[in-house]
């Protein structure tokens, strides 16, 4: 299966585009390694987001591996850099190519963290970037700081949502909004 | 008495790769999804042989579930602490690859946050020689990789 992979990390990663089989980056069959499965499923499942993307560095075989990881903590990632100093617009840039990017078969969880934001387009570029997503099955808005913040609109076309938790936000539905089909 | 005679006649008998036959007893065996599918599918008399898993790894994977059925959660915690802690880094990736083999859905939970926490924050070497790894990447490749992802590598571990 050939699998059309799509970087745009606008200030750390340049634009470009990628292709890559997918299923020869991961399949290990021999019994003597850990099997891919274990390996992105559970152990990289539990590793702060740095370190899975770090594994990126280990061989061919691992350059992609980690977009298969089911469950991408971007919160906890906004805070680490955070702490070593990036720039609210330089976490924006990586961020938006990890929801890009991100290819977990079982998404359980993709949480957004969305900072202040103090422009009202800096919101509908976070919204686009997470349309991006086809399979996009659990949606997570949660704004670090309190404060009323307006949906991006094209949310509402994300129709195969299942769950969706929004927190300080506020959402205004047009009139022909035939409602999220697949919400439990 | 007897209950136990009857226990030891329907014990399961396992053949590692190095040739050592266990005896284990039906509740344990069937805490091995691969086994018990074996026994399912044949007579449960029969020798089932293990091609890719060795006696230190089937005793070790005995042990913890003949240990872990310990009365207070608390003792089982411990248990699995003590458990963990006295194996070696080669030894935890080798029974890592025998219990996902086996299918032991309690150890293929409990395993990876131990291999989690050893190699949180470690750098790439210390990986590479965990998993396995060799490193197909010429080096400038390699170099433009890390730069790419450099905010990645603030504050690694030392090796």
């Amino acid at each position: 299966m050939c699998k059309f992979v799509y970087i745009f990390n606008a200030p750390y990663l340049s634009l470009r585009f990628v292709i890559c089989k997918a299923n020869d980056n991961t399949g290990i069959d021999r019994i003597s390694e850990l099997s891919s499965e274990i390996i992105v499923k559970k152990i990289l499942y539990l590793l702060p987001i740095r370190d899975v993307v770090r594994t990126s560095v280990l061989s061919r075989k691992w350059r992609y591996m980690w977009i298969l990881v089911p469950r991408l903590d971007l919160g906890d990632f906004y805070r680490m850099c955070k702490s070593i100093g990036y720039g609210d617009i330089a976490i924006f840039g990586i961020m938006s190519g990890f929801v890009m990017l991100h290819d977990g078969p079982n998404t359980l969880c993709l949480l957004i963290f969305l900072w202040v934001i103090h422009s009202e387009s800096d919101l509908s570029i976070i919204g686009l970037s997470v349309c991006q997503i086809v399979d996009f099955k659990r949606l997570y808005f949660i704004i670090v700081e309190e404060g009323i913040y307006e949906v991006p609109s094209n949310l509402l076309s994300l129709h195969t949502l299942t769950h969706c938790m929004l927190k300080y936000l506020q959402l205004s539905l047009p009139p022909n909004f035939g409602g999220f089909k697949y919400l439990y | 008495m007897a209950e136990k005679a009857s226990e030891s006649s329907n014990s399961i008998s396992l053949n590692t790769v190095d040739g050592k036959i266990f005896k284990v007893s039906p509740t344990i065996a069937n805490q091995m999804q691969t086994i018990q599918s074996l026994i399912k599918a044949y007579d449960s008399s029969r020798v089932i042989s293990l091609p890719h898993v060795n006696a230190f790894h089937l005793s070790k994977i005995i042990e913890y579930l003949e240990g872990k059925s310990a009365t207070t959660v608390s003792a089982v915690k411990e248990f699995e602490a003590q458990f963990m802690k006295d194996l070696s880094l080669k030894q935890l990736k080798g029974l890592l690859i025998a219990v996902g083999y086996l299918k032991v859905n309690e150890l293929l939970e409990l395993m990876p946050k131990t291999v989690a926490k050893l190699i949180e924050n470690k750098s790439v070497e210390f990986l590479r020689k965990f998993f396995g790894i060799v490193n197909d990447f010429t080096p400038s490749e390699e170099a433009k990789i890390r730069e790419e992802i450099a905010w990645a590598f603030d504050g690694v571990d030392e090796d």
